[in-house]
């Protein structure tokens, strides 16, 4: 099954294992989470072989960091060495990509990013820094891109990828994860459809728990590939999660090796970034192998786990019927976004939108309380704003205020954020520790200590 | 007292030998090579040097050879059947293998623990047809052998007992590291050139002894070490390419002392480059590679570029270009056609030849004065970019550890060594592109044969330990044995680690030499199932790094 057209050229592999980085000693984010990975690649002579070729991976620059996130007082404190090596390997791979070096790439990186938002006030779902997110950013200052397509196969909602683009139409992002009702963190369901001037560009599959091969690659097929063909982006990124593995001890789904093999053959991704996938022996260096030969166009079939069993992992009728209900659904938003979209954002007048969330830390036990404004703006994406209430954590209680600017605003709304950043700072009385503006279109990233009456800018 | 180290370097066109004693030269010769005797021409050059040297005073003799090239290129690979146990990944099909192969299924997995064990009845079925088919070699090759060599001992065990006149080498036996096709390869290859391999040397040995030679004889590997001979010989692929590791050991000998440095050997139809870091030779990262076969091999990151002193000139499309075919000596010498010699000749450059023949030549393709410097700059942005590009290639080179990666930088070289005939001309005008110093040493057109005399033995202890499977394995030798009792500990697993090297060194040959050790690595991986932690994996790696003998004085 070959659903977009394949690449021809090398696959660029960039293995980052930190052998010497864990959140903690027992914790499922550990040193040897890649090493029976790298075993098997090694062993396999995966790297000798002409459709690969292997990159170094650099530390991303604070700035690189600061145009996807906004760090909570400053990216020093929330991106430590890996953070910084993870998420510079993902921009190295992007960079072969876009000079052409290669026809696609694969970066095996830890620690993993999809569950940070774009407000990082510590550790979310074993995520400081958004991989994917900071290499967009890196492509489309640097490139130019503009259209982006991130299709999510980890099987936790990508909460953090939903965060950082649900107010940006020209980034699409497909979540096909464990139902949110059974699993963390909680979220990802149909109607999470993307903010009133990005709507429909963010679409959720929830699985049933127990779903496999034959539901993931039904989704592929019916709801994947044709909105992909409609929405043509300039990229293709897969945040290639890997415990939707029948035997992940952290979820219920029943997806092999060969499931992951033919997504990637039939995806077809630009740029697939490694995210979560904790049975680290029976599905880790398998799934990987899978998705290395399947990018690099080469023959999956003899790759299966030790306990591979197809008859055992057989699609039931029951998880199907719920998956065709759900791709049936999306497809009618996405055909008819317009229609669909005064349902869900019905009393929309003045030029703004908010909304309040609720956003728990796991890892640092974290409760974030944010009040979310976006411009209606209908000449760009419009400015973003955001007023954040942490508590816990190591930085006890911090309230900050932030403006973001996206790359592609227009002037009129570039300036109207630039002005409520300087309003803010100016504010004798203003009620928050830190006060941000994320101004894409200068890229310079500010960030005002209110206690010491002092701003830095990186630029 | 014996305290001359002797280096004899067998190459394609020259074979060099030098006696070295307290930190100087005392004798060196070079005779062309006759490839159909090696051993009349290592013989002969040995010779040279002996002249005024009592058999006595002779410490050791240390010899980098052609002869696994050679035999390679006589010998008769197809002859040899691989029998592989790959088990799941790549299909077996696609892997690029010396000789024809046969798959058997049976399946270890990469912590070693058997997954499938093997049908014996379908290997006997292979093993007949194989003997069937007329072949007597056979090649024995599991992935993940060396985590557990259980199925290739056994097939081995097998298919001696079922066909005596059979020659059967396990992959774990000839490489432990992780890399099952240049396993494969190595295997094969070894049951080609062993049996020749050790009748050489062997035979050389005998001719030594005869002229009173008996002090320890010794191989240069492609990693710059020597290995004495008898070790050697069960592992003679060690060998391969110690042409360059003996070219770049001479050049660490003779350049300042911690410098980055980049040797360029600019010989008559390739110039090498090898890159010396803080006084350390860099390895390729994965191993040798032979005519596209790719070998488990350590070896020296040695880049070979078409740019030679016989290369021909020629007009094309009105412009002169250098071309990398060769036609015979140089215009200067005698030769046919005007080469990149001949226009460092005409230019002063080069001390070499009649510079009236080099004009001469020069003049057919126009002003020679033009026609010569255009040349000498073609060649100089070829090797330029070659060494911009094996800095780049490094830069690239993976790491998997964030300490690894912190030491990496930027980096540029401060000394350019030049060995080989042209390289005195060449080397100093790149120097000077590349903001570097030139350094021509006094001994270059002999430092192969240098470096194979000063180079200190090598070798490398790899260590698994898995406390839950209660094993520990020897990359290096194959070894797997049962762990002794008791809890681990990474200093525990170091101590291990170093009894392991200080038996590896006996039987190499090498006792003592474990004390002057470099830890490589020490890392140690909790083993968690579920929510519990089962064990721990350690691993270790000991290496004595590639170095010169103790009394040969660098310059400084």
């Amino acid at each position: 099954m070959v659903v977009r057209k394949p690449h021809e050229g090398k696959l660029g592999l960039l293995f980052f294992p930190a052998f010497d980085w864990a959140i903690s000693p027992t914790h499922p984010e550990r040193e040897e989470r890649l090493l029976y990975t790298r075993d098997q690649i090694v062993e396999e002579g995966v790297l000798d072989l002409d459709e690969i070729v292997e990159y170094a991976p650099r530390q991303a620059t604070a700035k690189e960091i600061a145009r996807a996130h906004i760090c909570v007082p400053d990216v020093a404190a929330q991106a430590t060495e890996a953070h910084r090596v993870a998420a510079g390997g993902a921009i190295v791979l992007a960079d072969a990509w876009m000079k052409g070096e290669v026809a696609n790439g694969f970066a095996i990186i830890r620690p993993p990013g999809h569950h940070a938002m774009r407000v990082v006030h510590g550790n979310r779902g074993f995520c400081n820094v958004h991989n994917e997110a900071v290499m967009v950013a890196h492509l489309r200052k640097t490139y130019g891109i503009r259209r982006v397509a991130i299709v999510d196969t980890d099987v936790h909602h990508g909460d953090g990828t939903q965060d950082m683009f649900y107010h940006d139409p020209d980034v699409l992002v497909i979540g096909l994860h464990q139902d949110g009702r059974t699993l963390y963190p909680g979220t990802g369901f149909v109607d999470e459809l993307g903010g009133p001037g990005a709507f429909a560009r963010n679409l959720n599959v929830p699985l049933p728990p127990g779903a496999g091969d034959a539901e993931l690659l039904y989704v592929l097929e019916n709801l994947i590939s044709p909105v992909l063909e409609d929405f043509q982006p300039e990229v293709v990124i897969n945040s290639a999660g890997q415990d939707n593995h029948y035997s992940d001890p952290l979820a219920m789904m029943r997806v092999s090796a060969q499931g992951y093999a033919r997504l990637n053959a039939g995806l077809a991704p630009d740029l697939a970034v490694l995210e979560g996938g904790y049975a680290i022996q029976s599905a880790l260096p398998y799934v990987n192998l899978g998705i290395i030969l399947a990018m690099a166009g080469l023959d999956t079939s003899y790759i299966r786990e030790p306990d591979y069993d197809p008859e055992a992992l057989q699609s039931s009728p029951r998880h199907m019927d719920v998956v065709k209900e759900t791709v049936d659904l999306l497809r009618a938003i996405w055909e008819q976004p317009a229609r669909m979209r005064g349902r869900f954002y019905p009393d929309l007048n003045g030029d703004t939108y908010s909304r309040e969330k609720r956003i728990f830390y796991d890892t640092d036990n974290i409760v974030e309380m944010q009040e979310e404004t976006v411009r209606l703006c209908d000449g760009c994406p419009g400015w973003l704003r955001l007023d954040s209430r942490a508590r816990g954590g190591d930085f006890g209680r911090q309230h900050i205020w932030s403006i973001s600017i996206p790359l592609a605003a227009c002037p009129h709304c570039a300036d109207e954020a630039r002005d409520q950043y300087r309003a803010m700072v100016r504010n004798p009385k203003s009620p928050y520790d830190w006060i941000y503006l994320q101004d894409g279109p200068a890229d310079l990233f500010s960030c005002y200590d209110v206690a010491a009456g002092r701003e830095q800018v990186l630029r | 007292m014996a305290d001359i180290l002797i280096g004899v370097d067998v190459g394609g066109t020259f074979t060099d030998a030098v006696a070295v004693r307290k930190g100087a030269v005392i004798a060196e010769t070079k005779v062309p090579t006759e490839s159909e005797d090696l051993e009349r021409s290592l013989l002969s050059a040995l010779e040279g040097v002996l002249t005024d040297i009592a058999p006595d005073d002779v410490a050791r003799v240390s010899f980098s050879t052609t002869l696994i090239t050679n035999l390679l290129a006589q010998g008769h690979v197809p002859d040899v059947a691989l029998l592989l146990i790959p088990g799941p990944g790549l299909d077996p099909a696609s892997y690029r293998l010396p000789g024809r192969a046969w798959v058997v299924s049976g399946t270890i997995d990469f912590r070693g623990r058997e997954v499938m064990p093997l049908n014996a009845e379908e290997v006997g079925a292979a093993l007949k047809e194989i003997y069937d088919a007329g072949y007597r070699r056979l090649a024995v090759v599991g992935k993940f052998s060396s985590r557990n060599p259980h199925h290739e001992k056994q097939i081995a065990a097998w298919a001696t007992s079922l066909y005596s006149d059979w020659q059967v080498r396990a992959g774990h036996t000839v490489s432990g590291q992780l890399n099952f096709p240049r396993r494969a390869v190595a295997t094969a290859l070894t049951l080609v050139v062993e049996a020749p391999y050790r009748a050489f040397f062997n035979h050389l040995c005998e001719v030594l002894a005869e002229r009173g030679l008996t002090c320890p004889i010794v191989i240069l590997k492609a990693d710059g070490g020597t290995l004495p001979l008898l070790a050697a010989e069960k592992a003679p692929l060690q060998s391969i390419f110690s042409g360059p590791a003996a070219s770049t050991m001479g050049a660490l000998a003779l350049r300042p002392k911690g410098t980055t440095s980049v040797v360029v050997d600019i010989g008559g139809t390739t110039t090498d480059l090898a890159l010396i870091l803080d006084g350390t030779p860099l390895l390729a990262s994965r191993g040798a590679v032979l005519e596209g076969l790719r070998l488990p091999t350590r070896a020296f990151a040695v880049r070979s570029l078409p740019v030679g002193g016989d290369h021909t000139a020629a007009l094309e499309g009105g412009a002169v270009a250098l071309k990398p075919t060769r036609a015979g000596m140089a215009a200067c010498l005698g030769g046919p056609e005007p080469t990149l010699t001949d226009a460092l000749c005409y230019l002063g450059y080069a001390d070499v030849g009649d510079p009236a023949l080099a004009r001469r030549a020069l003049e057919s393709l126009g002003a020679p004065d033009a026609v010569a410097k255009t040349l000498a700059a073609q060649a100089l942005s070829r090797i330029e970019s070659g060494i911009a590009a094996m800095f780049e290639t490094w830069q690239r080179e993976p790491v998997y550890r964030l300490w690894q990666l912190r030491q990496k930088g930027l980096r540029r070289p401060d000394v350019l060594v030049g060995v080989g005939a042209a390289a005195a001309s060449l080397v100093p005008l790149l120097a000077q592109r590349l903001g570097a110093r030139a350094l021509i040493p006094s001994y270059a057109p002999v430092a192969n044969a240098l470096g194979a005399a000063v180079a200190r033995s090598t070798y490398t202890t790899t260590v698994r330990i898995d406390t839950e499977r209660r094993t520990l394995e020897v990359a290096e030798t194959g070894l797997v044995e049962a762990l002794p009792s008791g809890r681990m500990t990474l200093d525990g697993a170091r101590k291990l680690a170093h009894d392991c090297m200080t038996r590896q060194g006996v039987d190499l040959g090498l006792p003592g030499v474990a004390e002057d050790v470099a830890e490589v690595l020490a890392e140690q991986f909790n083993i968690v199932e579920g929510w519990q932690t089962l064990g721990k994996i350690f691993d270790i790696q000991l290496e004595r790094r590639c170095g010169l003998v103790e009394g040969w004085v660098q310059a400084s």
